[in-house]
């Protein structure tokens, strides 16, 4: 328990685009309940969510809103903004992030829902001093755990996932956010997180906070993704190769993609190639392999953290 | 408030003196269209020393359409003050209502009326345990008391026509009883009745693992449900750390949960426990490391609607997972062994139905009096579906809504028993299995028919002339009897070997089977039954086939025959005696059993 009674502001934002306002609702009543608990062990937390709805049309009138707000107000105060066209996700966080002047910074899906000790937990790695300033905490998701490799006992880790993640808000604004312009649907939080240890901020996984994060398996035990989910995961790892400077795992995968032909590989060709010849293609960063890291594996699927061994060397 | 003293008999002398001065201290919520209120419930008579709990039915035993759910809620009410509940039954007249009958209808109207032996057995079908009767006869008003032992129940009807001999005159019966341990909670009215109970053992050394559970259970879609949290030899440390994890949990969750304490015993204890406890008409049990899907209980919901009565069975995957001081971290790749649907054959020799992806309809576990059994340690949760699927039978819900955790570096039930234990356990689990009986599914035995097979199970016999297939000519119908003709004009030589087979499927009585061969408008061959060779059976003159691909021979002796008739009557359907000899010879055995246990109950009747 933290004995601290200063007052820690945190926004809590996450981009809607034609959710279940059941989903939303559900969270919202959890992240309310975490507030209260965190408040009567001592935490003193100010939560101000903010809600920026990508839908063709609004998800909650104003009425709607209001009778939230009424319902919540002693746990937390909404903000809600309508973008009046789809951002997608990393558009969408930067956006709300601009100017958020709150100390912490939680970047959060809509179907994600926090535990009662949630703030307790997602706050302590932030209260130790190391070396390196802690830029981001991310949350355990269950029932599927987004697994990882992080130090078992700092917690260190090479990259957090979006679902869920704490970021300290100058962390986030120093490196302006997510790269919406290279990433639309997936890797926007790998990149930002090895923009963020570049900075030179450290990045840690708190497994002892936990979200309920509302995936589905599914009658075989795997998760189904869908073409689009298949297409932008395909693009993003040409566009992470690419950028973080691993010139042989692109020429790999570029080779595979062709030699493949699948569906989601022509359309990430299509899209690298028209970003090449265009000249859109994000500048490369980190060519000493200093905090990047890609590893294509036999299938060519592409893992952005170091295994443990290496992890331990470091 | 019903009180807690049992009522003497002697005292009840003026009956009209009760029904003064009533107030209503509960209400008795029925189902549509029973939607009455008992408004009337008196407390004791003034000046009276004995306490009395009048709850005047009226004409509501003979009306309602629930009676078991009155009956229940009535007995919760008194359960819940552990009080003793009297009832005061009117017109059961005499012996002839000790037909087993619950009720009888009177001529001419819809009417109930409880009989003696009726309302005794309901009692305790309802949870009740009748401490004492007794009888006011008609004339004098006065009573006599017989009190009956506790463990006789009141099913045993030869027992209470023993009792009933010397009542014949009796206007009145009183019936004492109290509610059954088990049955002791208050019950709940079927609109607040939850469908699932969801039943969660922890020994409260799980802590971290506890929270998730309660986190998943507050992100269930379906909600619906109640949960029991069964603390199993906690400590009063423990205990109030469980406390606090509960008070941390939004208020609508909090309200779900009921905590139980259990003292003693081992891993099925608190299941146990929990199914006596348990309001639903299903139960799942948790243990305190599971780990669910939002969809998890909305998946059996779903198909509880379609398939009552029946265990649901979803799926999941494992996984390996570690544990770091309160930390926990899951190691593998998820494994969808579980994923995969009820296989009898396979179950018999392993499980591969985790405990959390099983619904058990809570009737059917009470009725038979099914419990998790306290002499294993181990795969208690095996032993125990085996039995309930027995009975209740098991419904496939093919969705993945859990995860399994397997444990790589912290205690769990495969850490705290040894292998060889939990080899003896499983040995002596398939020894049992060995003697089990359960009633069969006869789709498991039934393959799905295409459309083209569905057609074909119209009649359509083809005969087959040395080899030679021939499709019939005509088909005619002349009363029952049905006429198949083959022509044979085509057919230079028609003397050999022919099989007729009148259609592709089996399961019917071919009544007077005849096979003609005629050449020429005449008839040149009729065949016997003893010239008739098949796969079917005869019983007298009919030819009975049990299986698919019927099929009868004869050997044709003439060698221009232009025509080949056949004529039977067909009967689907098969009589007892006959259907027993399809029958493997386990079930005849099983069949034997059950019918020899009926005809001994009603000997005794």
């Amino acid at each position: 328990m933290m004995n601290t009674r200063r007052e820690t502001s945190i926004q809590v934002q996450t981009v809607l685009f034609c959710n279940d306002t059941y989903s939303l609702l559900r969270s919202l009543k959890h992240m309310a309940n975490a507030v209260r608990v965190a408040r009567q062990n001592g935490v003193e937390v100010h939560v101000r969510v903010a809600w920026g709805d990508a839908s063709p049309e609004p998800l909650f009138d104003e009425t709607a809103l209001n009778e939230i707000r009424q319902k919540y107000r002693e746990e937390l105060e909404l903000d809600y903004t309508f973008f009046h066209r789809n951002t997608g996700t990393s558009l969408g966080h930067n956006t709300l992030a601009k100017n958020c002047t709150d100390e912490y910074l939680l970047v959060m899906n809509p179907d994600i829902v926090p535990s009662p000790t949630f703030f307790m937990e997602i706050l302590k790695p932030f209260e130790h001093k190391g070396s390196t300033p802690v830029g981001a905490v991310e949350a355990r998701q269950t029932p599927l755990e987004h697994q990882k490799t992080y130090h078992p006992d700092t917690g260190e880790t090479d990259w957090n996932s979006g679902a869920c993640t704490l970021y300290l808000t100058k962390a986030f604004q120093q490196v302006h956010g997510y790269d919406a312009d290279s990433f639309f649907l997936y890797c926007d939080d790998v990149d930002l997180s090895f923009r963020i240890r570049l900075a030179g901020y450290t990045l840690l996984y708190q497994p002892s906070a936990v979200v309920y994060h509302d995936k589905r398996l599914d009658e075989n035990g795997i998760w189904a993704s869908s073409e689009v989910e298949r297409n932008y995961s395909a693009e993003a790892r040409l566009l992470m190769t690419w950028k973080w400077s691993f010139p042989k795992e692109l020429d790999q995968l570029l080779k595979h993609y062709k030699e493949t032909g699948a569906p989601e590989y022509r359309f990430a060709l299509q899209k690298f190639e028209e970003r090449r010849k265009n000249n859109t293609l994000p500048a490369q960063l980190d060519p000493e392999h200093r905090v990047g890291f890609v590893l294509l594996d036999d299938n060519f699927d592409a893992r952005y953290d170091r295994p443990e061994e290496k992890q331990s060397e470091d | 408030m019903l009180n807690k003293q049992i009522p003497v008999i002697t005292e009840l002398q003026d009956r009209s003196a009760l029904y003064d001065g009533y107030q209503t201290v509960g209400k008795v919520h029925l189902s549509a269209p029973d939607i009455m209120t008992i408004e009337k419930i008196k407390p004791s008579p003034s000046g009276n020393d004995a306490k009395y709990d009048l709850v005047d039915l009226g004409r509501l035993p003979a009306e309602v359409s629930d009676l078991s759910g009155l009956f229940r809620q009535l007995g919760g009410m008194a359960g819940a003050a552990d009080s003793t509940i009297l009832f005061s039954v009117p017109n059961a007249l005499s012996l002839d209502y000790l037909s087993g009958q619950y009720f009888i209808d009177t001529v001419g109207k819809t009417e109930r009326r409880m009989t003696y032996s009726g309302i005794c057995r309901f009692l305790a079908e309802n949870g009740y345990e009748i401490t004492a009767v007794a009888a006011e006869e008609k004339s004098t008003g006065s009573f006599q008391q017989l009190r009956i032992q506790s463990e006789k129940t009141a099913s045993d009807l030869a027992y209470f026509s023993s009792l009933f001999d010397g009542f014949q005159e009796a206007e009145l019966f009183h019936i004492y009883c109290t509610m059954k341990a088990e049955d002791k909670e208050v019950r709940l009215p079927d609109a607040e009745k939850p469908l699932i109970s969801v039943i969660i053992r922890t020994v409260g050394d799980r802590l971290s693992e506890l929270q998730e559970v309660f986190l998943c259970l507050s992100c269930q879609e379906f909600q619906n449900f109640e949960v029991l949290l069964m603390l199993h030899n906690v400590s009063d440390e423990r205990y109030a750390d469980i406390q606090k994890l509960i008070s941390q949990l939004p208020e609508e969750d909090r309200e779900k949960i009921r905590v139980i304490p259990v003292s003693g015993g081992n891993r099925s204890t608190p299941l146990n426990a929990g199914i006596a406890h348990a309001h639903g008409s299903y139960f799942v049990a948790l243990d305190d490391d599971d780990i669910v899907m939002a969809n998890w209980l909305q998946v059996f919901a779903e198909k509880i609607e379609t398939a009552s009565g029946t265990i649901i069975h979803s799926y999941a995957v494992s996984q390996e997972w570690s544990r770091n001081g309160a930390c926990l971290h899951s190691e593998g790749d998820r494994d969808g062994y579980f994923c995969a649907d009820f296989d009898w054959n396979r179950q018999y020799v392993i499980n591969r139905c985790p405990l959390m992806t099983l619904a058990f309809p809570l009737y059917t576990v009470r009725h038979f009096h099914f419990c998790f059994n306290e002499q294993y340690d181990t795969t208690e949760d095996w032993d125990f579906l085996m039995r309930v699927a027995s009975v209740a039978g098991v419904t496939d819900a093919p969705f993945c809504t859990a995860v399994y955790r397997k444990w790589k570096n912290a205690a769990s039930s495969t850490t705290l028993y040894t292998s060889d234990e939990w080899r003896k356990t499983e040995k002596e689990i398939r020894a049992d299995f060995r003697s089990m009986k359960r009633i069969v599914n006869a789709s498991e035995y039934m393959k799905d028919l295409s459309d083209e097979e569905e057609s074909s199970i119209a009649l359509e016999p083809e005969l087959y002339l040395n080899g030679k297939k021939i499709h019939a000519d005509t088909i005619t119908m002349n009363g029952m009897t049905t006429k198949v003709l083959f022509s044979l004009v085509d057919v230079p030589e028609t003397n050999g070997k022919m099989r007729i087979d009148p259609s592709d499927h089996g399961g019917y009585r071919m009544i007077h089977p005849v096979i003609r061969v005629r050449k020429a408008g005449n008839i040149v061959e009729q065949f016997e039954r003893s010239a008739i060779s098949t796969n079917g059976v005869w019983k007298g003159n009919e030819l009975i086939f049990y299986l698919g691909d019927p099929q009868m021979h004869v050997c044709v002796t003439e060698n221009h025959a232009d025509t080949i008739e056949v004529s039977f009557i067909k009967q689907y359907g098969m009589q007892p005696r006959e259907a027993l000899t399809m029958v493997p010879r386990a079930y005849v055995k099983l069949l034997k059993e059950a019918l020899g246990y009926i005809l001994q109950k009603f000997r005794r009747k």
